[in-house]
């Protein structure tokens, strides 16, 4: 019904269309007038003849034009909007604009319906909202143990991970209670560093030389003293940093391999040049930052 | 016993055409370029007591070196000489005063014997190098040029740092192998009995020069 509804339409606006061409060519004729300037009868009845003959296109044309348009049905009614069709009765200038206005706004709503109706299958079938939220489940529920485990759990990892690094010695204290563990890192002849721990977290770490002490001297592992050394001062500020980068309650056992790994590549601290600049030094240091990612050695100001 | 990192000593050879004090000059200039800062005077000297004949049987003679180092001025350095090994003594500095009461069986003749490598101290982030003007007996016999290391303790693992740095100012003249001194014991921790033997090697390639220039 509907198609054809809009079938008999465009024919209709076809016929419009055919219409105002042919009144336009009439006007064309009549301006163009009789090009020939003599007097000759013959060309001026010829003129006449095909005006006549333009005007009859004109004539045939409104008539179709008529047929269609009785052809067209009448719609059943107006646009039921309620009580609000009586602002188009209106008599006043300012309401008349208004019932306008009205017609777009609601031809927009029922648009934005049509599109949302659309979209709603299409983003059902996406299952990527659904999934995020079961791993935020899964994290909350993880992260509870992490920073608690019983010290024989602790100590069994540390010892497990530390024996796969060849040359880096852990010793475990545990100076401030059962849950924060205190584990001396010796790195061959290097560097020594200090890191403690809350459970299977990492809370602090600082660097020192080889040759410098880590007890105080009431006999108890310095956690806070920094090396005299600048290079190790600066080596412990990395440390630092990777400390936070590899903080990962979720997987702790992970992430403090991934950490002993990286504190591991110092090995080499001295002997290793930057892969950036070829050279051992740079400003009388020698590559003192590990990649996180490739643990490739740069100097400070090559790593950005 | 304290640890100090890691030292190598050499000796610098005289620019052509200037003098000692000229040559080490440059040397302040070049190092300083780089972003080294004078801290202070340093000294290592050496002086040798000979064993009286009466004290070993078949006349065989032992040397005894006594050396001073301002890095260690607590401490008194002796090293015996013409045996299978050479012991170091590590001790205070009333040894000194001993040494003078023992002139029966170790005598020294300090004016001609006393051989000392004296100048600027320069420290640049971890590094520590020392430019000694050697005298003998008050004539000039050379520049010594200490590099010290003070973050790492085992020559092998820096040892080729070092020598990028000493390159920096010394140019061509730096051996690129470690020292015969250190190369025997170069993954063994590193301590100032080391410096001062190196010392003493030093001191003794100046006295066997015959030519003081």
């Amino acid at each position: 019904m509907a198609e054809k509804t809009v079938e008999s339409l465009s024919k209709a606006l076809d016929c419009v269309q055919q219409l105002r061409t042919s009144v336009c060519d009439v006007f064309r004729y009549m301006t163009e007038g009789n090009s020939e300037s003599g007097d000759d009868d013959t060309q001026r009845k010829q003129y006449v003849i095909n005006l006549k003959e333009t005007l009859n296109t004109v004539t045939r044309r409104l008539h179709d034009v008529e047929e269609s348009v009785n052809k067209l049905s009448v719609p059943s009614g107006a646009f039921q909007l309620g009580n609000t069709g009586f602002l188009s009765l209106d008599p006043t200038l300012d309401m008349q604009v208004l019932y306008g206005r009205l017609l777009d706004s609601y031809k927009w709503t029922e648009k934005v319906r049509d599109y949302s109706a659309f979209a709603v299958p299409i983003w059902a079938q996406n299952g990527v909202k659904r999934s995020q939220q079961t791993a935020l489940v899964r994290k909350r529920r993880m992260a509870q143990t992490s920073h608690c485990q019983p010290p024989q759990h602790v100590d069994a990892i540390l010892k497990t991970i530390g024996g796969t690094f060849n040359g880096m010695q852990l010793s475990i204290s545990r100076p401030y209670g059962t849950n924060s563990a205190v584990v001396q890192v010796d790195l061959d002849h290097v560097l020594k560093a200090v890191i403690t721990f809350k459970g299977l977290l990492i809370e602090w770490v600082l660097i020192r030389g080889y040759d410098e002490p880590m007890l105080t001297e009431d006999g108890r592992v310095d956690l806070w003293t920094p090396s005299d050394y600048h290079v190790f001062r600066k080596v412990s500020e990395n440390a630092q940093a990777a400390m936070v980068h590899y903080y990962g309650p979720l997987y702790p056992e992970f992430s403090l391999r991934s950490y002993l790994t990286w504190i591991y590549s110092y090995m080499k601290l001295f002997s290793e040049p930057c892969v950036k600049c070829g050279s051992r030094l740079l400003n009388a240091m020698p590559p003192t930052w590990r990649d996180l990612k490739t643990l490739q050695p740069y100097h400070e100001d090559c790593k950005s | 016993m304290i640890i100090m990192g890691f030292s190598t000593l050499q000796t610098f050879p005289l620019i052509e055409g200037l003098t000692g004090p000229q040559t080490l000059d440059v040397l302040h200039k070049r190092i300083t370029a780089l972003g080294a800062r004078v801290s202070g005077q340093f000294v290592v000297d050496c002086e040798t007591y000979f064993s009286a004949p009466s004290l070993l049987p078949g006349n065989s003679q032992r040397v005894l070196n006594v050396l001073h180092n301002t890095e260690e001025p607590a401490s008194v350095f002796a090293i015996l000489e013409g045996g299978a090994k050479q012991p170091v003594l590590v001790a205070d500095t009333l040894l000194d005063a001993l040494l003078p009461k023992m002139a029966v069986l170790y005598t020294s003749n300090k004016k001609q014997t006393r051989i000392e490598s004296k100048g600027n101290r320069y420290e640049m982030g971890d590094f520590v190098v020392k430019l000694g003007s050697v005298t003998m007996s008050g004539s000039f016999k050379g520049i010594l040029v200490e590099v010290c290391y003070l973050a790492c303790v085992v020559p092998a693992l820096c040892w080729e740092m070092v020598w990028e740095f000493m390159q920096s100012f010394l140019g061509s003249t730096v051996p690129s192998t470690l020292p015969p001194y250190i190369q025997s014991r170069q993954n063994a921790t590193f301590s100032p009995t080391d410096t001062i033997q190196m010392y003493l090697e030093k001191f003794n390639e100046f006295r066997k020069q015959t030519v003081a220039r």
